[in-house]
Order: C-alpha cells, then structure tokens, then sequence
C-alpha cells in the first residue's frame, strides 16, 4: 500500500487529535525546513527517526536512525554475520601462534631447551643407544600388562630415584648431563604433545588420558608426582617416557655417560635453527593430527566423557579400552624398530583408535528430530528472531509440532540486549544446513538465514 | 514546530513503512522498506562473510527541481 501525503496527513491528524489545517501546514514547514537545511549543506536530525542531507551529487539524502533501522528490521535484529572462510591472514596468524607457542614450554626450564637441541644430535649420533633401551621396554610392558601389581612396586623404585636425579639437576651439572640427554628423547615427545594440547583447549588431554591403557595407569600415578611441571599434560606419554626412563636409569646409566656428554658437547655446535626447524615441523605435524582428529568431532564428545579424574576413567571403564590396549602396546612396541616415527608413531594411532571407541556417541545431525544437545558448535536455519522469550518458545514450540528440529538460542546484542533465535535443524557444515534449507516450505525459505550455534 | 506534530510524524511513518507500505511525501521523497536477502560477502583479505538478511529503510527523494522553487 502506498501512503501518500494525503493519507498521511490523515494519520497525523488520527494521531494527534490536531486540526487538519494544522497539521497540513506543520508537514509543509516540516518539510521546508528539511529542504532548507540540506540546501544549507546542513543536516538535519529528527531524533528517533533519522537525518536528512545533502549527498555531493546533491540529492537529498536520508540515514535512518539506528532506532529506526532496528525497528524495521526487527525479524533479523542480532543476527550478525558469519564467517564462511577465514582470512589468509588469520590462518597465517595461527601459524604464527604455534610457532611462537612452542618456545615457552621450552623456556620453563633449561633442560628442555638442552633436549630440544639435544633431538637431532641423538638421533643423528646415538643411534645404538636406544636400540640398546627399546626393546627392554617393550617387555617390560607386556610384564605390566601381566603383573601390573608388581611392577608398580617394582618401578616405583626406580624412577623415584631417578625422579631424584631430576630434581637435583639444577645443583648438580653432572647429574644434568645424564639426564638432559636421557630426558631429551622423552622430552621431544613430551614437549611436543603438552605444546599441541594447550592450543586445543585442553581437548586432546582429555582424549589421551581417556585412553590411556588400564595397565599403564599405575605408572602414570607414578609419574604423576615426579613431574609437576607436566601435571595432567602429558599423562599419555608419559607412560611412554617412564618406560624409556627406566631403561637408561637402570642400565645403560653408566655408557651413556661417556657417550652423552659427548653428545652433549656436539649438540651445542648444532645448528640451533635446523634443528628448530625440525621441532617445528614436529611440532605442526602433530597440531594437524589433533586438528583432523577435532574434525571428525571425536574431541568433542570426548571431553564430554572423560570429564572425571584421567586415572580413575581408566580403571572405572575398562571395557572400551581393552582393545585400545592392544593396539597401543603394538604401537609403542614398534618404536625401538622405528625410531625416527617414534613421536609420530605414538600420536598418530590415537585419533584412528579414539573414532572407533567414541563414534556412537556423536551427536547425531539433521532437520527433523527432536534437537539434540550438542557439545561444541552446529549450524542452524534461523528463521525467527526476536526479544521476547516467551513468544519465542511458542514459536519454537510451533515449529516442533511442525516436525522440524526446532531449537532456540539467546544471542547477546549490544544494542538490542538479547535475542532469541528461533531455527530447525541441526547441522554439521553450513552447506548441509543450506541444502536443508532449500527444502523447506516456501514461506521459510524465503526467509531464513543459517546461524551458528555455539 | 509543534513537537507533538514531529513526534507524530516519526511515528506515523514509522508504523506505515514497517507495515511494508511505502511513504510518499510530496516535496521530499519516498520511504520504503527493502529486503536484503543474505549474501556472501568477499573481503579483501581472503575472508568471507555470510551476510544476514536484512530489512532497511531506504528514501528515494524527489526528483531534483520539482519542489525546489
């Protein structure tokens, strides 16, 4: 319908009770004035509603007030945009942040800075060493696996003393040359998988510990007290470390000696920004794994799950685990052959294992349903937005009994408080909510926007 | 100007366009509602933005030199 100023002028009068004359002739001034100022080259304001003026092309222009444009566009007030495709600087910039990342763990202590160079001068000059160590390892593993009970007395003893050894480090320079060299090849796993899981909020601990074979809990609990610095981080390898520990603790203490101090002088010579960059293509080989392993939405329903105590989960649910168990002892089995995989080798198995236990448990997407809550972010149609929470849930209510999974979300606006978005379905990727969308009937798709949900 | 009279204008125009009805006013313009249909939006640096939907008032004012004189 198109109001002209006749019929406007009749709803002014309607509105303010004045004479027709009146107001006719207050809507003549009102416009005079409107034109008279822009011609000034002044704007003018009516407050509440919006500004008249002059563009330099001379034609008279009109900016809405923000209480206006929000009026008329209350249907999408709140929804803001959403980003499809991130900035090539952005995803520059993360790069970045791992990089920058990586050297603070290594700063906390200067042993680990010692094992970060100390990586590639041991594999490069000590090759026979961890042979030497590895394959008693691995039994001791399969004893673990056996006897847990006994070797938790039996190991207590000797890391103990090793831990020991590690807190005297800083007065005892010898001690520290045993050790840093030792340290360093657990170390390079460890550094690298605590460095990775800040970054993942915490996500990927919780799927580690989660898994974490039953029977190497009890060394973790071990572990637990020597390492502070590592707390919780690296309960998985820490198993792993423990068990390389053991070895050269027991052993191989007195060769490597000789040959670690060696190693240790060389590893000083090396080339600091080679072997930076090897730790650092280490270090975004394995952030790509977890980010796959986040990608298929295996972390998500993990920290659901493995909320509770890491050791306690894993003696509480032995079931799942069991045969994460085998597959994670063939793993760390094969690292003695395969050295250079070795920190590959421990990390990359666990995503694969992880699915299989943890897919039943995701959440299940679609348009229809009932909604499902869902641990993370999803993608949604919206086709309502608006203040009022009751009136929202009626809607929302509406579209359940429509059959769609109807789902409601408060959105937080500066200028507007807060928004309920009313929207069905629930989905994975914003193309699959799109092509969803392009099913639904046409009153709603014309006019729908898909929100995420977070 | 009576105040009454400009806040009765604001709020006649106000209700008539978000009825969708378009204003015209003789001397000024037209007033109208526009409907946005949600786009992608490319940004210089390589971002892309899914635009929400979006209703906005938009004026067409007269033709210059009508109302002038």
């Amino acid at each position: 319908m198109k109001i002209d100023k006749q019929k406007l002028i009749d709803l002014l009068v309607d509105k303010t009770g004045m004479e027709l004359d009146a107001v006719k002739q207050q809507l003549d001034q009102l416009i005079e004035r409107i034109q008279e100022a822009a011609q000034k080259g002044k704007a003018l304001e009516i407050k509440g509603f919006g500004m008249f003026y002059f563009s330099k092309e001379g034609e008279l222009k009109f900016d809405p007030s923000d209480d206006l444009q929000t009026e008329v566009n209350f249907k999408y007030a709140g929804m803001d945009p959403v980003e499809i495709k991130k900035p090539r600087e952005s995803a520059d910039k993360q790069v970045e942040e791992e990089k920058e990342e990586k050297p603070e763990p290594d700063a906390e202590d200067s042993t680990a800075i010692d094992s970060v160079w100390g990586f590639d001068a041991e594999s490069e000059e000590e090759p026979e060493k961890p042979e030497s160590q590895k394959p008693e390892k691995k039994k001791e593993k399969t004893e673990a696996e056996d006897e847990s009970e006994e070797q938790v007395t039996s190991s207590k003893d000797e890391p103990s003393g090793k831990k020991e050894k590690e807190e005297e480090k800083p007065f005892d320079p010898f001690a520290d040359f045993d050790h840093g060299v030792i340290k360093s090849k657990e170390e390079i796993s460890k550094e690298e998988e605590p460095e990775k899981k800040p970054e993942k909020d915490k996500k990927p601990e919780k799927k580690k510990t989660g898994l974490t074979p039953q029977s190497f809990v009890d060394a973790d609990e071990l572990e637990e007290p020597e390492k502070k610095e590592d707390d919780l981080d690296d309960i998985f390898p820490s198993f792993v470390d423990e068990s390389k520990k053991k070895q050269p603790a027991a052993q191989s203490r007195a060769a490597q000696d000789s040959k670690q101090t060696a190693g240790k002088g060389e590893k000083k010579k090396k080339n600091p920004v080679q072997t930076l960059v090897t730790t650092i293509v280490f270090v975004l080989v394995l952030v790509v794994g977890v980010i796959v392993a986040i990608d298929f939405g295996v972390m998500d329903s993990i920290f659901g799950d493995a909320e509770p105590p890491p050791r306690e989960v894993t003696q509480a649910v032995p079931q799942p685990q069991a045969p994460v168990d085998a597959d994670a002892m063939e793993n760390l089995d094969q690292d003695p052959q395969d050295e250079a995989a070795d920190a590959a080798d421990q990390e990359q198995p666990e995503p694969t294992e992880i699915e299989e236990v943890e897919e039943p448990a995701d959440p299940e997407f679609g348009l229809h349903g009932s909604a499902v809550s869902i641990d993370g972010r999803y993608y949604s149609i919206i086709l309502h937005s608006m203040r009022n929470e009751n009136r929202a849930r009626e809607m929302r209510d509406e579209l359940q009994d429509e059959g769609y999974r109807a789902v409601m979300n408060p959105v937080e606006s500066e200028e507007h408080g807060t928004m309920w978005r009313i929207g069905v379905g629930q989905f994975e990727t914003i193309s699959q909510a799109q092509s969803a969308a392009s099913e639904l009937p046409q009153n709603y798709r014309d006019n729908h926007f898909i929100g995420l949900i977070q | 100007m009576d105040k009454n009279f400009i806040k009765a204008f604001r709020e006649v125009v106000r209700e008539e366009i978000v009825k969708k009805n378009t204003v015209e006013i003789e001397g000024l313009g037209r007033f109208e509602i526009v409907h946005n249909k949600q786009h992608q939006k490319k940004m210089d640096d390589g971002q892309v933005l899914m635009m929400p939907p979006q209703d906005v008032v938009e004026f067409t004012p007269e033709k210059t030199g009508k109302n002038e004189d």
